[in-house]
């Protein structure tokens, strides 16, 4: 189906309870504008996205819209020639997009900076892990103040492979986050850590599938965010092990730091476990910064000023810590520092 | 110039409209070292936590002077930076933030001159090993995952680099096997010898290893006894009943 045939989403809908499609649709949602590629650099070159995605298939509408407004995508294969790709996204004018699809065939890294000052930025990455391969993933969000950004990823693990995925989302005014990862193979594993800031009155909403399809798959997602002035902050996961996966271990926790009266943030996990032995754990916590932690840090002769900013820097770059893969680590923990900054 | 570091006056302090503090008077001077020995609940803590300005406690009578000047309208970071150092019973962890990091900043915020990279590293090399501490803790969260031993020394690390006029070091010693214990003694007798300190502790074995130039008893938010070291003794062998008769 096209975009124009799909219905809009009901927000009775897990995925859409919180932002409905008609905020972050470029136009008005009964319209379907073509959008230009963002530019694209890649290892500081800049590229062109050569290839046309000729065949649609999906029935989801943003990751439909998304492939319609702008057909052009990037592919980008980590093997032995290219183990380590850094690649920058700027997205200039009234409204950009950008498609990546990644095909991993050896183990290797990614960063991803996502920057400029559209009205509007979309992006939908894919990713496949071929069998017994490790990729370091990490995404920043340093869109311009104004922006409201649609994002999708599907990423499929093969057997014995690791995604270690790191996200820091900072930017933009509006953010629709769709992350989508399927454990397709005997001990394959993702370890996603997300870390949100929100502040002023943004607005970041993610929703996070785990999909285990095989037995003896691993998943861990931390998702931690901090919100101040009228930030709000969104997360709805739904863990899923299927029948017939037995020995999957998958655990959820989502951690919200509120710094202000106004500051919100929502987190629900979901299961559905299908299978009987397995191990499958969720948790959400939302809480203010503990004034031990400040009174500790005052007598350290900080202000209480710039010790709320020590600790809300620190929540964040703790949902870092068990990132193995160094570059990646500092990669955005060195984002974390320079937006805390300004 | 006055020797005289920290000047207590009929200090009254309350937590929640009840009364904690009930008339404490105390004269600490440079090199003077006091311990201040009590039950639980006697009121220690929480003097050393309102002579750090923690929020929570409310002075209702009485006036603290520090280095000549009425402290009670100066916020935490303003004693820090003015030089009076506490070391916490139960130290919080601030997970994210870097040991090593903590350290610079908090060494740059209290210490009034520039101190240069070169020069923090040398001071910071020179403090660890003293305290026996590897490297790898400058790259560990602050107090996260630290054992109790961990959280002294690094207690002590931090006083050591701060070089505070008054050291406040509350109950530094729980919880320490016999080993961490002597580290920390070093670290305090490292500090001490031109600074006055406040040493709160429920034991006697602490006091083997830093020698107090004054005891106080206290009991129910009083000095109810205040004597040479010889009365740290007699505490530890009679206990406090007898002081109550």
């Amino acid at each position: 189906m096209s975009y124009l045939e799909l219905p809009i989403p009901s927000r009775s809908e897990h995925l859409w309870r919180y932002t409905p499609w008609s905020k972050v649709h470029p136009t008005q949602v009964d319209a379907m504008p073509e959008i230009n590629s963002a530019n694209v650099l890649l290892n500081g070159e800049l590229v062109d996205a050569k290839t046309n995605i000729t065949e649609i298939s999906k029935t989801d509408i943003s990751r439909t819209f998304l492939l319609e407004s702008n057909s052009k995508i990037h592919n980008i294969t980590i093997d032995d020639s290219n183990a380590n790709s850094e690649i920058q996204v700027i997205s200039e004018g009234e409204m950009n997009s950008c498609h990546f699809h990644f095909e991993v065939k050896n183990s290797g890294s990614i960063r991803v900076r996502l920057s400029g000052e559209s009205n509007w930025f979309g992006i939908s990455i894919t990713g496949n892990l071929h069998g017994n391969v490790n990729l370091s993933f990490a995404i920043v969000n340093d869109l311009s103040e104004n922006t409201t950004m649609l994002r999708c990823e599907d990423w499929d693990i093969a057997r014995d492979s690791t995604l270690e995925y790191g996200e820091l989302s900072m930017g933009g005014s509006r953010i629709k986050s769709d992350i989508r990862t399927y454990l397709k193979g005997t001990n394959s594993t993702l370890m996603q850590n997300i870390a949100v800031n929100c502040r002023d009155s943004r607005i970041d909403d993610h929703h996070i599938e785990i999909h285990h399809l095989s037995g003896h798959s691993n998943s861990s997602l931390s998702v931690k965010s901090a919100c101040s002035d009228k930030g709000h902050a969104i997360g709805t996961g739904l863990l899923v092990i299927e029948e017939n996966c037995d020995q999957s271990d998958a655990g959820q926790v989502f951690k919200n730091l509120l710094l202000s009266e106004k500051a919100r943030a929502e987190a629900i996990p979901e299961l559905e476990v299908l299978s009987d032995d397995v191990s499958a754990a969720h948790g959400a916590a939302s809480s203010s910064v503990d004034p031990e932690q400040i009174h500790y840090m005052m007598a350290r002769g900080f202000s209480k000023d710039d010790a709320q900013t020590e600790i809300v820097e620190g929540f964040l770059i703790s949902s870092f810590a068990k990132i193995k893969n160094e570059h990646t680590k500092a990669f955005l923990i060195d984002a974390i520092s320079t937006n805390i900054d300004e | 110039m006055s020797d005289l570091i920290l000047d207590i006056r009929e200090l009254h302090v309350s937590v929640d409209g009840k009364e904690i503090i009930k008339g404490i008077n105390l004269a600490i001077k440079t090199g003077e070292i006091h311990a201040i020995m009590g039950r639980n609940g006697s009121g220690k803590s929480t003097l050393a936590h309102v002579l750090m300005g923690h929020p929570a406690y409310e002075i209702t009578s009485g006036e603290i002077f520090y280095l000549g000047k009425a402290i009670e309208d100066y916020d935490v970071f303003e004693r820090a930076r003015a030089g009076m150092f506490l070391s916490f019973q139960y130290p919080p962890s601030i997970p994210g933030v870097q040991v090593g990091n903590f350290l610079k900043k908090s060494v740059n915020n209290v210490r009034d001159e520039n101190i240069k990279a070169r020069e923090f590293r040398k001071e910071l090399n020179n403090a660890m090993e003293k305290l026996e501490m590897d490297r790898s803790f400058l790259s560990r969260y602050v107090n996260d995952g630290f054992s109790g031993g961990e959280k002294k020394r690094l207690e002590m690390l931090q006083m050591m680099l701060l070089k505070p006029r008054l050291a406040l070091l509350d109950e530094t010693d729980s919880g320490l096997d016999i080993d961490a214990l002597r580290l920390v003694a070093k670290g305090i007798n490292e500090t001490a010898q031109n600074i006055g300190v406040l040493l709160i502790t429920h034991y006697q074995r602490l006091l083997d290893l830093v020698k107090p130039d004054f005891v106080h008893a206290m009991i129910d938010g009083k000095f109810v006894k205040s004597g040479g070291p010889e009365l740290a003794l007699e505490l530890e062998a009679r206990g406090y009943d007898w002081l109550e008769a």
